[in-house]
């Protein structure tokens, strides 16, 4: 009985000594929400301890270092104890053989060559679905939803009051959908523009950016009951309820 | 009919072999008429000028053909336009910190405003440590204001020379001997000297410049804008690295900025005309990052190049020699497939070498063996003709 508890314990010391022998990990990149045992959230070049736990949230990310220059990347939502943060270790994507001889092939089959090159400029992609453009938006449960484009992974949102200068930019990860309020302080009675970019260092003068403004509960309903009382009055004239969608959404009439 | 004589296969072997050595000295000769060509005739120099830049050990680089760790000992501090105050308050806040040593890729060559340059004056003298940059330009050195030099001992200089005519950065000088006899250190020598003093009598036996073994572009390593230092926070990464302070572009990384941008190997564009690809304080960066790491890359000596491109093209000739003898009908196909295999193997065993830490100019090996299999037809035409003429 004896040699079986020292057995135990020589395990259980064992077992600690291998996971603190790991050194300390550094955050390299964060993307979105994620956050530590105290629930600060974490930042660029912040300590993450041997033993700690990190909570990562829907839609973030979290890349980390270590000494040796590892990077351990996380995607997924969700409470990770340190040891399964080493679990993401990356692994080495291919040798300099595979590399090269896939080189090699992409350039005899000229697959390379697809670059377009246009002489001239857009300025950006209204890919805004939701709210519409000058909606007004109750302030609790504001998403913003976007259009997704092929082979996008990642997106931008560009956001500010209209009376600021500086843009409150959202990374947001393989979605399409943000929910504002846990990122950004809303009050109600703002007026704010908005607009989505693949492009971190996208130049807003070069974004078309949709509008909205912030109400309140109170105000909410007050639109609701006067909506009804318009719904009510234009279906007693006999309009339809397609035709009474378009003009409380305000859109232009079908051709 | 005239009778063939009859040669044993003992001697067909013995021609070849003379055959390739005389079509190697062949191939030799018409490069250097083609060489002298191109760069004295204005028409071709042109070529000359658009392979001048060109290696092709670059798409080791350029195509990420391994992965790039990221280097966790260096940490890169965006200035973008700041102002001499702002540069001051952020030296302060590094260096509460505790980092092992911080550099300021930046030179305050002139005075401004009396408030502004008292305050970074003030915290120069507090943190004397930190490594300072300077430049020589025409025999004349450009440095920070003798108000602002509080060390000057502790000064680098941050010339990245380039070779002649060359504008993409492989290779970097460490020190230089002064008209003084005194030992003057590059801006990076110096960090990684600071970092680790046991680095300084290897440093001393880098005299010639040598090749960077790139880390990679600023991705690759920690970098904080000024906004980022704003907050009173701790930010433990910083703690026993190397702070570097210089320009990433306003904003950090904006592709569109090529301010103090230049060209290097990782240029996703290894010919033509293309932006440049990397600010220089993440040269220096990828240049302590090496010296600290010790990842230093062996130079093959240009004896050994030209030995070794000889014996290329003599290997290349000699399969040439080889298939021209089967007197095949594709004879003209299979050259053409010969010089792609074999500058597509040569390029493979360059890069292969690279990885392990040597580094060989295999661009003439390359021209010399394509040439080589080229010649070969026309070799052996001469040949004959000078034997029905002479023999």
């Amino acid at each position: 009985m004896k040699s079986v508890m020292v057995f135990l314990v020589l395990l259980a010391v064992s077992w600690n000594l291998a996971a603190f022998s790991q050194s300390n990990l550094y955050v390299f990149q964060v993307k979105g929400d994620v956050r530590n045992e105290q629930n600060i959230k974490l930042k660029k070049g912040d300590q993450i301890k041997a033993g700690s736990t990190i909570k990562i949230q829907t839609s973030s990310s979290l890349t980390c270092v270590d000494k040796d220059g590892n990077t351990y990347i996380n995607q997924k939502r969700g409470a990770y104890p340190f040891s399964q943060i080493l679990k993401h270790k990356t692994k080495a994507q291919n040798s300099v053989t595979t590399n090269y001889f896939k080189y090699v092939w992409n350039e005899l089959t000229n697959q390379s060559s697809n670059k377009t090159t246009i002489g001239g400029v857009f300025r950006g992609k209204i890919r805004m679905t939701y709210p519409l453009d000058s909606a007004k938006v109750l302030v609790s449960d504001l998403v913003l939803e976007w259009d997704k484009d092929e082979g996008v992974e990642q997106y931008f949102v560009f956001a500010k009051k209209s009376t600021d200068e500086d843009y409150w930019v959202l990374p947001v990860l393989r979605d399409t959908s943000v929910a504002v309020s846990d990122h950004i302080p809303l009050q109600p009675g703002e007026d704010w523009i908005w607009s989505v970019s693949e492009n971190e260092f996208a130049n807003p003068d070069n974004l078309p950016f949709y509008r909205f403004r912030t109400i309140s509960k109170k105000e909410y309903k007050s639109i609701r009951k006067a909506n009804k009382n318009l719904i009510k009055t234009l279906s007693k004239s006999g309009v339809d309820r397609k035709e009474i969608d378009r003009i409380l959404l305000n859109k232009p009439a079908d051709q | 009919m005239r009778k063939r004589p009859h040669v044993s296969k003992g001697t067909n072997q013995t021609w070849m072999w003379l055959d390739a050595v005389l079509c190697t000295l062949f191939t030799f000769a018409v490069a250097g008429v083609l060489y002298l060509l191109f760069v004295n005739i204005s028409f071709f120099n042109v070529f000359e000028k658009a392979f001048r830049d060109f290696e092709f050990t670059d798409l080791y680089y350029a195509e990420a053909m391994e992965d790039r760790s990221i280097a966790d000992k260096i940490v890169l501090v965006n200035v973008q336009k700041a102002e001499r105050s702002e540069i001051a308050q952020a030296i302060e806040h590094v260096a509460r910190q505790q980092p092992k040593v911080m550099a300021l890729d930046l030179i305050f060559r002139d005075l401004r405003d009396p408030q502004t340059d008292s305050v970074l004056h003030a915290v120069l003298q507090r943190y004397p440590d930190i490594v300072t940059a300077y430049y020589k330009e025409n025999g004349e050195v450009h440095q920070n204001h003798a108000y602002f030099n509080s060390k000057p001992e502790k000064a680098g200089f941050i010339n990245l020379y380039p070779k002649a005519n060359e504008t993409v950065i492989r290779e970097t000088s460490l020190l230089e001997i002064s008209g003084h006899g005194d030992t003057l250190y590059s801006f990076a020598a110096k960090i990684a000297s600071e970092y680790d003093p046991a680095l300084l009598p290897e440093l001393l036996k880098f005299n010639t410049s040598f090749p960077i073994d790139y880390t990679g572009n600023q991705d690759n390593f920690f970098t904080f804008d000024f906004d980022e230092l704003d907050r009173d926070e701790p930010i433990p990464v910083m703690e026993g690295a190397i702070v570097m302070f210089g320009y990433l572009g306003t904003p950090t990384g904006s592709e569109f900025d090529i301010e103090d941008k230049h060209f290097t190997p990782l240029n996703p564009e290894i010919t033509g005309k293309s932006a440049p690809d990397m600010h220089g304080v993440v040269i220096h960066a990828n240049i302590v990052n090496m010296l600290v790491n010790k990842s230093l890359i062996f130079k093959l000596s240009s004896f050994w190049t030209y030995f070794l491109t000889a014996f290329v093209c003599f290997v290349a000739v000699f399969s040439g020699l080889k298939l021209h003898s089967r007197n095949l009908v594709f004879y003209d196909v299979l050259i053409k497939v010969m010089q792609l295999l074999f500058s597509i193997l040569l390029i493979y065993l360059s890069l292969l070498l690279l990885k392990a830490g040597v580094l060989i100019a295999v661009t003439p090996m390359v021209i010399m063996a394509v040439l080589g299999l080229e010649l070969v037809g026309v070799y052996k035409n001469m040949a004959t003709y000078l034997q029905k003429k002479f023999l």
